[in-house]
């Protein structure tokens, strides 16, 4: 594996920054803020390998990170399991979740796809609303235990923004390695040309698959990670509004690019924070802005660091998959 | 028997309503090959600017008020088609064209609360009350909804077939090259055909409202449920999001009789998934 | 063309990261701007002294946010009538820092966080019980208190000393309601619709257990929030046969029902509805005639022949130009039980406060006394309205829970 000497060099200037901010930020709003962004950062790069690299559109993230925070929360609540063997439970959860929607992909891609995972997403969220003898329906999940190490809880903002933050990067790491894979450039022809897939010998189906399998256990290891970290945990939230937010942060970062990914979930995890003080206008300016950027800007935040070659060259593989 | 047809009279008039839904979003589907998924805030839009600002804004009589609301949305789509759709159209992957348009979509719904506020209201006397047949007690508003219904398909099937403008606009959902060889503006007959889609939108916001008062989170299910339609019958095949529609809305009605009621929405959804899975086509779709 | 696209994207870009960054230090000055703007059109302030900030998280956008905006002017119009008799313990202004919560879990969590950063001495809200259970950890971890008018009554369960409710307990009402159908209508067989939100489930459960336990027959049916369409859920009661029906709703379905009721030929049976349906921004959405003999079961409603809630209700159609509702009534006391607790603790420590608010006794609020039970219950007072032919409400009985 290839890794750009410039590249490496962000990347750890990156970590060290992430690692020194809490010295600065000790305000409980900010680190909770910054938490928020590192489970959205681990959706982001995992959605990143079903719609960023195959090109097939997932709007279900929202059921399948409840499925993780649900199944995570209930295993540590009713039956009082160890938080991290639910986080694994959770994973396991995401291999299901990711083998069951694969398979329809296999079927039907596009719009239909969009439309089937919408209906899952939905199903998912009405039955945990209703099946309150398991879920507790609509009242949530109450009293979900913090990770712990050695008998050491995670407690506060601080220990949990770090210790997430060892976790987001091993999974943005390992994205990463993925996406500059054989593996990753297998994703990308799925998406560019199917047909020149085929005929190197590489099964389709199992790449399809394996994405989506990839992007749900992120999904659902996000999911698990803020209901530990919330100590609570609802349906109600879990929408097409809620999906959506996570192709609008792979869109604005831009898509293929594990770093595009990063910095999308953070600029839009924290631009509608920051235009709060607009109070009663401040999710129309941050939509229209986020509009402009589809428009102007489709390829990303990333498209503008990058060289005019290899934006020619991602335009024109999006451009074959287009419709 | 009286429970049954009183059901019956619900469920075809909630169908006619998601055949209107598939209609009006496969108009744009035909035209543009855009999924626009902003469709339930152009209902919501209509709704508010019929019911807000035409009657009780200007107060102006219903007739005279539909008349404007359509005229407005008709204009906001040619203007929407030019400023969003077109330049949406032209991105490289249909991913950007669904972020966009669901983009427009919470613009709209957050002008709507600035414009018109946050509070639910309704129109008194708007289509209210009930008829009797015998024992059966049927709501004016689904009568309504059933008729005008009717002949807005029935009118949209006589303006393709029949009109230039409308064999025009099928020629351009065919093929677009060929349109605009055969001297067709193919971006005017675009922005006409998302102006037409508009109205319809319009027309569904300002039927649901004696149903369902006029709210911001009127029209989000029926957007859901009105996608689940359009695949169920055969999607971006007009005659399919009718049959879908009103399937749709007679399953779901009979079908919470029998399971438990809370799981009446997940009905479409389950249907929807089936549809996909087993036949992408719909029922009556043979084209695609 | 091609060159401005790329120089009007690189300037949004710059735009963006320059405020995210920037923003990290100074995000919090709006709040307070918005807050200080507000009073102008208000009572002018009197008060000198340090402020006392007091932190409100409300609904300005989303699902919610026709209840937030009734919340904010409450609290806004309270701490101007407080701050312009010369504020709190000797001079000092009550400052409100008032936070989007978006209506969500997840945005009252960040709404909250963001509260408790500013060092607030007591916070107001967050409203809905999801919201409440998933931030009243916050509080306690921090040690503040906040006043709710949450009703869920599995609140109680984590036992959080920082938590005080002024709205009744979806617990409560169900059974008041059914002892209610009885006395009045000598029912044996209700039958209820619910919300399968937080506040149908729990009401749809204490009304379920309350009736097993007296005898009664009890049948309900479930909806979806949003579901529109109840006509196969009534159809389902109907065919049951019930004496009364109840229903457990918010504004907007709480109206359709009284007039799908109607409209299914079942607007003859007695039908005892929510407390939203008490409120005139729901019953302005019914008929006249379809809402005549029904009921509705309320903590709060606008009450003409009291002199205090007369004179808030002129007051507040005043200054904003709307109808009092149940969201503005319970935050306005909220905000003066914030400033009475502060004058009884005769500090602006957060514990100091707690304490005061813990002991809280025949505080007068607008709609009757409050009195704060161990677990931070304050209000006891619950009302059975009847509506006449021309919306107007009666009292039809008035229960006291104690």
């Amino acid at each position: 594996m290839k890794v750009n000497k410039t590249s490496a060099l962000i990347a750890v200037a990156a970590i060290a920054l992430a690692a020194i901010l809490p010295m600065f930020i000790s305000n409980n709003y900010h680190l909770n803020l910054m938490i928020q962004v590192l489970i959205n950062i681990i959706i982001v790069v995992g959605l990143n390998f079903i719609t960023g690299l195959t090109g097939q559109m997932n709007l279900g993230t929202a059921g399948i990170f409840s499925m993780g925070a649900y199944t995570s929360s209930l295993l540590a609540t009713r039956l009082g399991i160890n938080p991290w063997i639910c986080l694994i439970a959770a994973v396991g959860m995401g291999f299901l979740i990711g083998m069951g929607l694969g398979y329809p992909s296999l079927r039907v891609s596009g719009v239909y796809l969009a439309l089937t995972t919408i209906g899952f997403s939905e199903i998912v969220r009405i039955l945990m609303t209703n099946l309150t003898g398991l879920t507790g329906g609509a009242l949530g999940v109450t009293g979900i235990p913090p990770f712990s190490i050695l008998g050491h809880k995670f407690q506060t903002n601080k220990e949990i923004y770090y210790l997430y933050l060892v976790i987001a990067i091993i999974l943005i790491f390992n994205a990463y390695r993925i996406v500059n894979s054989k593996w990753g450039r297998a994703f990308l022809a799925v998406k560019d040309n199917p047909d020149a897939v085929e005929a190197g010998g590489i099964n389709i189906a199992s790449i399809k698959i394996l994405a989506f399998t990839l992007a749900a256990v992120y999904a659902t290891v996000a999911g698990s990670l803020y209901a530990h970290y919330v100590g609570f945990i609802n349906p109600s939230a879990y929408n097409l509004e809620y999906s959506i937010n996570y192709v609008v942060m792979l869109v604005i970062g831009g898509i293929g690019s594990v770093p595009g990914n990063v910095l999308g979930a953070i600029l839009v995890t924290l631009v509608p924070e920051l235009l709060r003080f607009m109070e009663n206008y401040y999710w129309l300016v941050f939509s229209i802005i986020t509009l402009l950027f589809v428009i102007f800007l489709p390829n990303g935040m990333v498209s503008l660091f990058k060289g005019k070659k290899r934006e020619e060259k991602a335009g024109k593989g999006a451009q074959a998959n287009g419709r | 028997m009286q429970v049954f047809v009183q059901l019956l009279i619900t469920g075809i008039a909630m169908g006619f309503i998601y055949a209107l839904v598939g209609i009006e979003y496969t108009l744009i589907w035909n035209a543009t090959g855009l999924l626009n998924f902003s469709h339930d805030k152009f209902i919501l839009f209509g709704a508010y600017m019929f019911a807000g600002t035409y009657v009780l804004g200007l107060g102006l009589p219903p007739v005279l008020a539909i008349l404007f609301a359509v005229l407005t949305m008709f204009l906001f789509g040619i203007v929407s088609a030019f400023v969003i759709f077109n330049p949406l159209s032209k991105l490289s992957t249909n991913l950007f064209a669904v972020i966009g348009t669901v983009i427009l979509g919470r613009i709209m719904i957050e002008s709507v609360r600035l414009i018109w506020g946050p509070l639910p209201f309704t129109l008194d006397n708007f289509l209210r009350g009930s008829i009797h047949f015998g024992s059966v007690v049927v709501s004016k508003a689904h009568l309504v909804i059933i008729v005008v219904c009717s002949l807005i398909t029935a009118g949209l099937q006589v303006f393709f077939k029949t009109t230039k403008t409308g064999k025009a606009m099928r020629c351009v959902s065919e093929n677009k090259t060929a349109a605009s060889l055969m001297g067709i503006n193919v971006p005017m007959n675009i922005a006409f055909t998302i102006g037409l889609s508009a109205i319809v939108c319009a027309t569904i916001g300002i039927l649901v409202i004696p149903i369902f008062n006029v709210e911001l989170q009127m029209s989000s299910m029926i957007g859901l449920k009105g996608f689940a339609s359009g695949v169920i019958g055969g999607f971006g095949y007009l005659p399919g999001a009718i049959v879908g529609g009103i399937l749709l809305g007679v399953v779901e009605i009979f079908g919470s009789m029998l399971i438990p009621s809370v799981y009446k929405d997940c009905l479409s959804f389950v249907l929807l998934i089936i549809f996909l899975l087993v036949r992408p086509s719909g029922i009556l779709g043979n084209k695609r | 063309m091609r060159r401005m696209k790329k120089v009007l994207c690189m300037a949004m870009a710059v735009g963006m990261t320059v405020t995210s960054l920037a923003g990290c230090g100074s995000s919090t000055s709006g709040a307070k701007a918005q807050a200080s703007g507000e009073t102008q059109a208000g009572a002018k302030s009197t008060a000198t002294g340090a402020p006392i900030k007091v932190g409100v998280s409300n609904m300005v956008t989303g699902p919610m946010a026709a209840g937030g905006l009734r919340m904010k002017q409450a609290v806004t119009m309270a701490f101007e009538e407080i701050n312009a008799k010369g504020g709190v313990l000797g001079g000092r202004p009550l400052e409100m820092v008032l936070v989007d919560d978006t209506g969500t879990p997840t945005g009252a969590v960040n709404a909250v966080n963001k509260i408790l950063g500013e060092n607030v001495s007591v916070a107001i809200g967050p409203h809905t019980s999801p919201m409440a259970s998933a931030t009243q950890e916050l509080y306690r971890k921090a040690g503040v208190p906040f006043i709710s008018a949450a009703t869920s009554p599995k609140l109680l369960e984590a036992q959080n000393p920082y938590f005080f409710r002024i709205s009744v307990s979806d617990g409560a009402v169900g059974p008041a309601m059914v002892e209610f159908a009885k006395d009045q209508f000598g029912a044996a067989k209700v039958g209820a619709l619910y919300d399968t939100d937080d506040y149908g489930v729990a009401a749809d459960n204490a009304t379920k257990v309350y009736c097993e336990q007296n005898g009664i027959e009890y049948y309900s049916e479930g909806f979806t929030s949003g579901d529109k369409d109840l006509t196969s859920q009534l159809s389902k009661i109907k065919g049951w046969g019930p004496d009364v029906i109840f229903d457990f709703s918010h504004d907007a379905e709480a109206a359709l029902i009284v007039r799908q009721l109607d409209e299914l030929g079942m607007g003859d049976l007695p039908h005892v509805g929510p407390n939203a349906l008490a409120q005139s921004q729901t019953y302005d959405l019914c008929d006249a005639k379809q809402l005549e003999g029904t009921y509705a079961s309320t903590d709060f409603y606008a009450d003409q022949t009291n002199e205090t809630m007369k004179k808030f209700l002129d007051d507040f159609k005043a200054r904003w130009g709307a109808d009092v509702e149940r969201y503005a009534a319970m935050y306005y006391t909220a905000a003066y039980l914030t400033a009475d607790a502060i004058e009884r603790a005769g500090s602006d420590k957060p514990e100091d406060i707690r304490k005061a608010l813990s002991e809280t006794k025949d505080f007068n609020a607008v709609f009757g006394k409050l009195n704060c039970s161990e677990q931070g219950e304050m209000n006891r007072n619950l009302y059975i309205l009847e509506f006449d032919g021309e919306k107007n409400m009666s009292v039809s009985k008035q229960v006291s829970l104690d």
